[in-house]
């Protein structure tokens, strides 16, 4: 568990001395702490710039309440501004770490997804029986897809979380930002690796050659009836590779545009949130 | 009869009607119904153990339970177990 935190104002450094997470669970626990603990930083921090900006608006005699549009444009620009400056306190190690974690949990749980596709394409195509059928029924598509996705889509539906309700906070908001890049850059990797693979496999390790040399050296133990089931079931399996090549990079898109909609659809919860918090009454998100 | 002789299934049954016991069983469980309902019991194990109770080994554990259930047929079926 990381040590550390602040609140009611004030700079608090993070990043030295700190444990570094350790699985993503980890780091998910620390954003949650930080954020929980920092949040008067960050309401505070709101409606320090709205005084800020409302302030210009008066020092230029501009009103309000006659463009509450364009004073709403001009206290985001300046929020942002303000939080990344802030978000400074967080270190380059701290963000490494949490970029590290993101992208290890992504990639090793992306690639257990892509190697159980091909188990799913291929009861889909009938190659592979399911629960002891060759023709799979509605139910039985439905579930071994589940069961190649599930992992995964519920990998994402638990960081998007985080990055739901942490993604505004001053200081949560690089380490959720660090975290999503690792997350995001491990899913790319595996979506790569997973494509380049299953095509090697297609091209280059089951040519028809290699399979019969393969039924052959289990040819000791196996009939002459099973040696060729074997190898007629490796030979139509083969295509099957290349329809998971592409399904695995339309469910790497799925895995990242899961917590991407939901920062945005949240995002003007968690800013109405923080208007309400900081009292303001000039700026409305419906 | 010795103690190890207790715990030989061949000494209180034949082979052959052993190998139909196991085969029966395995009939039974991956195929069909039973192998659906544990399926699905295995794969909501794992989203509750792996999501909701963060609790990652066990939620993992479930889930190749479930990818065991769902594809173990063809394979017991080729070695002639069912």
């Amino acid at each position: 568990m990381a040590k550390g935190g602040g609140g009611g104002g004030g700079i608090t450094v993070f990043g030295h001395g700190l444990e570094k997470p350790k699985s993503f669970l980890d780091a998910i626990e620390d954003i949650e702490q930080y954020g929980d603990h920092t949040k008067t930083d960050t309401v505070n921090l709101v409606r320090e710039t709205y005084i800020s900006v409302k302030r210009q608006w008066q020092r230029r005699d501009a009103d309000i309440s006659a463009d509450p549009g364009q004073f709403k444009l001009d206290f985001e620009s300046q929020l942002r501004k303000t939080m990344e400056a802030e978000s400074d306190n967080v270190s380059s190690k701290a963000r490494l770490e949490f970029f590290e974690v993101g992208f290890k949990g992504s990639l090793l749980s992306g690639l257990v997804t892509a190697m159980l596709t091909p188990l799913a394409v291929g009861v889909i195509e009938e190659h592979i029986p399911v629960f002891g059928d060759i023709a799979p029924t509605p139910f039985d598509k439905a579930f071994v897809f589940m069961l190649a996705l599930g992992f995964n889509i519920g990998y994402a539906l638990f960081i998007s979380r985080v990055a739901k309700y942490h993604y505004l906070g001053v200081y949560t908001r690089p380490m959720v930002r660090n975290f999503y890049s690792g997350v995001l850059v491990g899913a790319g990797l595996k979506a790569f690796l997973s494509f380049i693979f299953f095509h090697f496999l297609y091209l280059k390790i089951l040519k028809d050659k290699y399979i019969i040399q393969l039924v052959l050296a289990c040819r000791s133990f196996l009939s002459e009836e099973k040696a060729i089931i074997m190898y007629e079931f490796i030979r139509d399996f083969k295509p099957v590779f290349l329809t998971s090549a592409y399904v695995v990079l339309f469910t790497t898109a799925l895995f990242v545009a899961i917590p991407i909609a939901s920062v945005i659809m949240a995002k003007k919860k968690a800013m109405t949130e923080l208007i309400d918090s900081a009292q303001i009454i000039d700026i409305k998100y419906s | 009869m010795s103690v190890a002789d207790k715990f030989n299934p061949l000494t209180h049954t034949n082979s052959d009607q052993y190998l139909v016991f196991w085969t029966h069983l395995f009939n039974t469980l991956f195929n069909g119904f039973w192998a659906r309902a544990m399926a699905v019991t295995f794969f909501l194990l794992a989203i509750w153990f792996g999501v909701r109770r963060q609790h990652m080994p066990l939620g993992a554990l479930f889930l190749v339970l479930a990818l065991i259930v769902a594809y173990i047929a063809p394979l017991l079926r080729f070695s002639g177990l069912m």
